[in-house]
Order: structure tokens, then C-alpha cells, then sequence
């Protein structure tokens, strides 16, 4: 699978901005011997669930995709915010994929083995919230036998779910991967433990990334649950106490550490939601360096840079991105960005 | 089937042990092995050649796992009196027989003490 060795190879990029405004150019593997003792590096473990359900909407008889992107309730198989393309596929650039046929509450929805049924419409044509019917148990096994992760065209082959998790991917509760992730392996974990840089994970619904549609992707990120456990919200607590630099992997570890967050440094462990975008000038309690993918101004991963990088800053990254031909997207290169000086 | 889908489904899971063993709740992954993994049967050559090897893959993967604190096991129940082993020895006295109930209990013992040495203080992140 081609998507699978790229995530192991050994050419993948890593660009590090520092806090001081210089880039460097490392490959990936160097991430293990960045970081110091005492460092606690924070990664989201979910796993992706098979988001990409294909079917029928019944009023019309119209052919749908039906794209998992949120839990109404975290956990609870039977509702969802769902993202509804009509005919075509993932060879389509999202941007050009149609529209559903006209979206309306109590329309029937035939995907494979499971019915669903629109329970209501959330300000937009192709945004819903669904209703399964049916035992949770039979849900959870027609969502794994149906469904396929979400496709990308810029994918030179189909993903198998085993594509689209990463090496420690615990409980599969995010729609698409949290593929910051993709850059670390257990060697890399190991050589951070034998250099007294922590590691914990918290895990965090990841939703979509976009929906071809600008003024959804205006509202994107998506309200997305998170878990933070007992053990990752004390090691946040230990490393801000000792002076120490927390550094997330991605975005989303970002979000829920932020929106867990006080201002003594400690974060509320448990299950709860993150809203909004964080950008700039937002008030960062937590995360002094996040590791991401490559990503273009206008997504709300960029957004989210401008909470650590000035326009100055920002501009030198993408000038060295395309001066060395950094890959975006979600099996791409890497940029690790340093907190700046507000 | 015996060694492939414990290959699988342990690559599937790790993710999550690794989850459980860092938030101290202990992981451990017990695979069902045979004296077929040890002594040559006629006939058995399939059943007893995917038993070595999936015990020599749970010795590997302890090996590999053990910065994670994920504890692998390989445990032999011994000869059990199931539907399996009445059809393939069928002269067998199931007198002489272990019960499954008895050697589930004893697997589950093993568990605990895999568990216990996996979340021993010595083993935990340092504070």
C-alpha cells in the first residue's frame, strides 16, 4: 500500500521554526534526538473509524456518501454530525464533488446494511445530524463491515483503515486520522524515553479536515470531544511546574489541551468538548511547540500556526516549504513551529 | 489461523495496550500455545509448526514490548477435554482430562501476576 510506505520512509521531511524566527531542514527521523529531559511530548491516540458510508437518499432514491464527522454524544454509535456528498467519488477533488439531493428531517438513509434517518439539518445544505436504527452492538458491526476510511484524490491508491491509524492508535473514535502522528514509531518513542523526554497521549475525535465547500470549511474545525486521562494531565502539570516545554502532536492535541486548560498550568482530565478556532492572538496555556503537517493559509491548521508564528515568521515557512518542495496533506512532510514571543 | 490472526489482531490492538499500560491500568496478551509447539506429532504438522511459531512470536514481541509495559505470555492449558481433542484422540480417558473451566483459571491467574509485575512500582514512569 503506497500510503502505508510513506509512512515509513525514511526521506520524509521535518522543517523546524524555531521560537528565535530560523528554520532548519531535518529529515523526519531527527525528531529523536530533538527535545530535552524533562520535555513531555503530548500525541492523540485515537484511531480512525471507518468514516466513508455509501447509499441511498430514499425521498429521492439519489446516491449519497455519507461522511461520519462528529459524535452527537462521544461513544454513542447511533448519532453523528454527518457531511453528505451526492454522486461521485474520492477520485473527485472534494471541491468538485456535487451536492446531495435536498436534505430534510425524517428523510431515510440506506447505507449498506444500516439505515439512518436525518434528524436535523445544521445550517447547511450537506450538514446534518443522523439517527441509526438499530442495537448499538449491530451499529458498531455494520459501521466496521460498510464503511472505509474517508478517501483522498491526492492519494495514489485507495486506504485500507490500517492506512489511515497510526502505530499507537488506541480507541477508534476520530473520523479522519490524526496524522501528525504518522511521524512517530517506537523507535522514536524509545529514544525519547532514553533521553528522559516523556511522552502521553490524550485522544481527541478528530473530524474533518475539509468538505470542499468554503463556507463550511469557514466552520471547520467541528466541536470535537476529547479524553484526556489522569496520567497524560498529570505529566502537563509536572512539566509546566518544572519550566519544561510540552509539545503536541498536531492540532488536535492542541485544542483539547487548550480548551482543558487554566492558567496555572494545569489541564482537567476527563471527557469534554472543543470548540472554535484557535489563532491569532489566542491565549496559550499549555503547548509551546506543536508538530504538524504542511498546510495552506485559509485551513484551520494554518489558522491555528498564527497562534505561535508572526506574519514574518509564518512567511519565512512558507517561503522555505516551497523553496524545498515540502509535500502537504495528510501523508506529507512535517513542520514543527516553536512558540514565539507574542 | 494460529499464527496469523494473533499476529493481526495483536497489531490491531497494540496501540491501545500501550494506551492502557501508560494510565498504569496494565496490558498484557496471553496466546494459547500447545506441547504440539514442543514435541513432533505425526500428522500434526500445520497445527504443530504455527503453535512454535506463534510462541516464539510472543517471546519476541515480550522482548519487543517491554518499554512499552506490555506483557506477552504463552501458555500451554495442557490436554483439555473439549469436542477437539475427543476427535482427534478419541481412546482418550476424559477422566484424565483437564477441565477448560480449570485451565482458563489458570490462565487468568498467570494474567494477574503478568499484570502485577507489569504495573510493579519499579515499572511505572518516573514521577
Amino acid at each position: 500500500m503506497t500510503a502505508a510506505l510513506s509512512k515509513r520512509t525514511p526521506l520524509t521531511k521535518l522543517l523546524v521554526a524555531d521560537a528565535e524566527g530560523q528554520v532548519r531542514h531535518l529529515p523526519r527521523s531527527a525528531l529523536a534526538s530533538l527535545f530535552e529531559p524533562g520535555d513531555l511530548v503530548v500525541a492523540n491516540d485515537a484511531a480512525t473509524l471507518p468514516a466513508s458510508h455509501r447509499g441511498i437518499h430514499e425521498p429521492s432514491g439519489a446516491d449519497i456518501e455519507v461522511r461520519l464527522a462528529g459524535w452527537a454524544a462521544l461513544r454513542d454509535p447511533a448519532r453523528f454530525i454527518a457531511l453528505v456528498f451526492g454522486a461521485g467519488d474520492h477520485r473527485m477533488r472534494t471541491e468538485d464533488r456535487s451536492p446531495p439531493p435536498p436534505l430534510s428531517p425524517a428523510d431515510g438513509l440506506v447505507l449498506g446494511p444500516l439505515v439512518a434517518a436525518v434528524e436535523q439539518t445544521l445550517g447547511h445544505p450537506r450538514l446534518v445530524r443522523i439517527r441509526f436504527a438499530g442495537a448499538p452492538a449491530n451499529l458498531l458491526r455494520g459501521l466496521a463491515q460498510h464503511g472505509r476510511p474517508i478517501q483522498y484524490a491526492h492519494a495514489p491508491a485507495p486506504l485500507a483503515l490500517w492506512d489511515t491509524w497510526t502505530r499507537f492508535a488506541a480507541a477508534p473514535i476520530a473520523f479522519e486520522p490524526p496524522s501528525a502522528g504518522f511521524s512517530l514509531d517506537w523507535r522514536t518513542l524509545a529514544a525519547w524515553r532514553g533521553r528522559g523526554v516523556r511522552f502521553a497521549t490524550l485522544s481527541n475525535a478528530a473530524g474533518l479536515s475539509s468538505t470542499g465547500d468554503a463556507e463550511l470549511d469557514r466552520r471547520l474545525p467541528l466541536d470535537e470531544f476529547y479524553d484526556i486521562p489522569k496520567s497524560c494531565a498529570s505529566a502537563v502539570f509536572e512539566a509546566k511546574g518544572q519550566a519544561r516545554r510540552v509539545i503536541a502532536i498536531g492540532t488536535t492535541v492542541v485544542r483539547a489541551l487548550e480548551a482543558a486548560a487554566s492558567a496555572d498550568g494545569a489541564v482537567r482530565p476527563g471527557v469534554a468538548i472543543a470548540r472554535g478556532r484557535i489563532g491569532r492572538g489566542a491565549r496559550l496555556h499549555i503547548v509551546d511547540a506543536v508538530l504538524t503537517g504542511i498546510h495552506q493559509p485559509g485551513e484551520s491548521h494554518f489558522e491555528l500556526m498564527k497562534a505561535y508564528a508572526n506574519n514574518g515568521r509564518l512567511a519565512r515557512i512558507r517561503a522555505a516549504v516551497e523553496e524545498r518542495g515540502y509535500a502537504g496533506h495528510e501523508f506529507g512532510d512535517s513542520l514543527l513551529v516553536e512558540r514565539g514571543a507574542a | 489461523m494460529n499464527l496469523v490472526g494473533p499476529f493481526r489482531l495483536t497489531k490491531a490492538l497494540y496501540g491501545a495496550l500501550a494506551a492502557s499500560a501508560r494510565e498504569s491500568r496494565g496490558a498484557a496478551v496471553v496466546n494459547v500455545s500447545s506441547d504440539a509447539a514442543i514435541n513432533a506429532y505425526p500428522g500434526w504438522g500445520a497445527y504443530g509448526a504455527s503453535k512454535k511459531a506463534l510462541r516464539h512470536m510472543t517471546a519476541i514481541w515480550a522482548e519487543e514490548a517491554k518499554a512499552e509495559r506490555v506483557a506477552f505470555l504463552s501458555v500451554d492449558p495442557g490436554d483439555m477435554d473439549t469436542p477437539l481433542h475427543a476427535l482427534s484422540v478419541p481412546d482418550a480417558d476424559p477422566a484424565e482430562l483437564k477441565q477448560p473451566e480449570d485451565a482458563a483459571d489458570e490462565i487468568v491467574a498467570s494474567l494477574i501476576g503478568a499484570l502485577r509485575i507489569a504495573t510493579a512500582p519499579e515499572f511505572a514512569p518516573r514521577p
